[in-house]
């Protein structure tokens, strides 16, 4: 389904920060990436959904057979992919409704389907509300807007559930979550897995994999994945801490 | 430009009401108006006539020229048949069961709604007042006010009517009151001087949804506003004014509020149509306690001229005013924001907090905004911000990665940023009609099948 062949990025005009990823991802499997501060695991998130201010230099990513990088950020969202930003944006003034209205009828026009109405796309959204256990009046306040660091990450997994994309990009959706947010959130991701659906988490830390058990493994460490395993890979680093991944990466350099 | 050749063709010395007019309009008004209403507007056109429009070199019409207006020979208000009005009210008006409706600024009995008037509200026009309680008509509309301006002696001089609204001490009024002003087509420019004149008891509560609006685009007008409010001790009035002129006309207005000790004065502006709109509005927080609470949104585009001029005088201790301004500017479009807050010795703890956002679209648009903070206090708390700028990056990264593209999520954004401020409109359905506008006007109605 995607498949990165030697990935090379950098902020434009600045330091590059992906040195040659290879990652190879097939549907219904799930993929952890992790990795130490700084070792390039959210720049890999933002360069496969697209964001501005990054330059390719060198390397292709192929997702179901398109040419990823060519593909502006809402084209890719419409081609099935989903990134769960570690810092949801706030946009005062846009219900959370009405914003995944617009979005899921985009991805619904591109696909050539019919686009839901009102009463439609309420009835969806009912149904994927217990997924992820979210509160309906968070679904009517602005998005993102003043919510709690747990709110947001909840949210995120929500739209994930509503657009059902085909390659979910989970970035840090750990992060600042105590352990029962992180097992709503988790039980949200596994309720949407399938064997049509690959999922790549990044993340720092191995607690989430506990609850969101990844197929594969992988050590991200100075811009190039550096290790690959099952999930008892991160037990290894759990116990190791990342001190082994720096000593190797300086031994590469 | 139209109408400013053929007004040029007209009068020599510009088109500024002459004397010869005020004297004809005088003579028109013979036996409605009483002796002392007849003085003021004598005492009200000399003052216009001395100074005449204000010009740029005016510090508060820097950035605002009226030499359009004063070029332009507007004859009076056309009197259409009302019964033909009909589907321009339900179009622009507010939606509101309580409704006041003056055609061209005159009051019009026969299509407002004030059967079910609640208990402790009355609501007369300018004949209705003087002949049931005169004085009290002359106490309400003549009463001493601060920022007497070209364009509030203009009002005073010819305005022909006027709605005078009552709140009996205690009333709180549930229902929402609308006073819909509605200009309408004329082959040529005309001027209407809609005016209203409000007070509110000891402890009343009100809300007013002021509408001012016009019928086709290419209708030249100059709507020469003015409304005047007393807010007694412990009143509120949420005032909701929305500006959706012709977009050839010309709305310049004036809103004149003094609050009691601890009454408070709540209110949104919208500001969506008119060639130029020009829109004062002066608070006295007279007493301790008063407060107010200033939202506004003005978005426009093409050619577009929004001011708001606002100031907020804090005479009284432990006075406080919120006020927030935004704009949206696309095209060629100059959006105007000018903050005074003066806070007078002595006014001990005030609090005062105000800001201005403006939102550019298009690289041809432009905002100004002027924060002018005066103070004459020590123990105050006044904070001001403005901001110029374009849609955030950020954001719009965010919107795309959903599967919605730049475009729309400009659109998206956009209408967020304006929705902010019409959100705050409490009663549903005006909100919802200018949310919709809004989101129609932004492009962001679509993936919103209904």
């Amino acid at each position: 389904m995607l498949k990165i062949t030697n990935l090379q990025a950098r902020v434009a005009g600045g330091k590059q920060i992906l040195n040659g990823v290879n990652l190879e991802v097939r549907p219904g499997e799930v993929h952890a990436i992790m990795g130490p501060n700084g070792s390039g695991k959210s720049t890999l998130a933002h360069v496969l959904a697209g964001r501005e201010g990054y330059e390719i230099i060198g390397g292709t990513v192929e997702f179901r057979g398109q040419d990823l990088l060519a593909l502006a950020p809402e084209e890719r969202a419409r081609a099935g992919v989903f990134l769960a930003f570690q810092y949801p944006v706030e946009i005062p003034g846009v219900s959370n409704m009405f914003f995944l209205r617009t979005a899921l009828n985009e991805i619904r026009r591109h696909r050539g389907e019919e686009e839901l109405d009102a009463m439609d796309f309420l009835a969806l959204v009912k149904k994927k509300m217990k997924i992820v256990d979210i509160d309906e009046a968070l679904l009517k306040r602005p998005v993102n807007a003043g919510f709690s660091g747990g709110e947001k990450k909840r949210n995120e997994i929500f739209q994930l559930a509503v657009l059902e994309p085909a390659l979910a990009i989970l970035d840090e959706t750990d992060s600042g979550l105590d352990i029962d947010a992180l097992k709503t959130v988790a039980w949200g991701v596994n309720a949407m897995r399938s064997p049509e659906r690959a999922i790549v988490m990044v993340t720092h830390y191995q607690r989430l994999l506990e609850y969101i058990v990844p197929d594969r493994v992988h050590v991200l460490a100075g811009g190039r994945i550096l290790r690959s395993g099952g999930k008892d890979l991160a037990l290894h680093l759990e116990e190791q801490g990342y001190k082994w991944v720096k000593d190797e990466t300086a031994g590469v350099r | 430009m139209i109408a400013r050749t053929e007004a040029l063709a007209g009068a020599a010395q510009g088109a500024e009401p002459g004397g010869k007019a005020f004297s004809a309009f005088l003579a028109a008004r013979r036996g409605q108006d009483p002796d002392w209403l007849a003085e003021a507007r004598a005492d009200a056109f000399a003052r216009f006539s001395e100074r005449g429009y204000p010009s740029r070199r005016d510090e508060d019409w820097k950035y605002t020229s009226v030499e359009a207006i004063a070029a332009t020979e507007f004859a009076a208000a056309p009197r259409p048949n009302p019964a033909a009005l009909s589907p321009w009210l339900e179009l622009r008006g507010a939606g509101a069961p309580l409704r006041v409706v003056l055609v061209n600024g005159r009051f019009e009995r026969a299509l407002s709604s004030l059967e079910a008037l609640p208990a402790g509200l009355t609501v007369s026009s300018l004949k209705e007042a003087l002949a049931a309680d005169a004085e009290g008509a002359r106490t309400l509309l003549l009463a001493s006010r601060p920022a007497e301006d070209a364009f509030t002696a203009l009002n005073t001089a010819f305005c022909e009517d006027a709605v005078l609204i009552r709140a009996a001490p205690g009333a709180a009024v549930g229902p929402p009151l609308e006073v819909l002003n509605l200009a309408t087509t004329a082959r040529a420019p005309f001027a209407l001087r809609p005016r209203v004149a409000l007070a509110l008891g000891p402890g009343a509560r009100l809300t007013l949804l002021d509408c001012h609006a016009g019928c086709r685009d290419d209708d030249v007008y100059f709507s020469n506003a003015l409304l005047d409010a007393d807010l007694g001790p412990g009143a509120l009035l949420e005032h909701v004014r929305v500006e959706e002129e012709a977009r050839s006309a010309f709305h310049v207005s004036a809103c004149r509020v003094s609050a009691a000790a601890g009454a408070a004065y709540e209110s949104t502006f919208i500001t969506l149509g008119g060639r130029l709109a020009r829109n004062s509005l002066h608070v006295v927080l007279a007493r301790e306690e008063a407060r107010c609470d200033l939202r506004g949104l003005y978005c426009v585009a093409g050619e577009q001229h929004a001011d708001h001029h606002t100031f907020i005088d804090h005479a009284a201790p432990k006075t406080t005013s919120r006020e927030r301004y935004k704009g949206v500017l696309d095209g060629q479009a100059q959006g105007v924001f000018c903050g005074r807050i003066l806070v007078r010795p002595g006014a001990q703890k005030t609090s005062a907090e105000q800001s201005n956002d403006n939102l550019l679209l298009a690289r041809e648009a432009a905002a100004h905004s002027t924060p002018q903070l005066e103070i004459y206090a020590d123990d105050v708390q006044c904070r001001h911000g403005s901001t110029v700028g374009q849609l955030d990056e950020e954001m719009l990264y965010y919107i795309r990665s959903r599967g919605i593209d730049r475009e729309a999520a400009r659109g998206l954004l956009t209408y967020a940023f304006g929705n902010e401020v019409i959100g705050q409109i409490g009663f549903a359905p005006l909100r919802e009609r200018l949310s919709r506008r809004l989101l129609e006007a932004t492009g962001a109605a679509r993936g919103q099948k209904e």
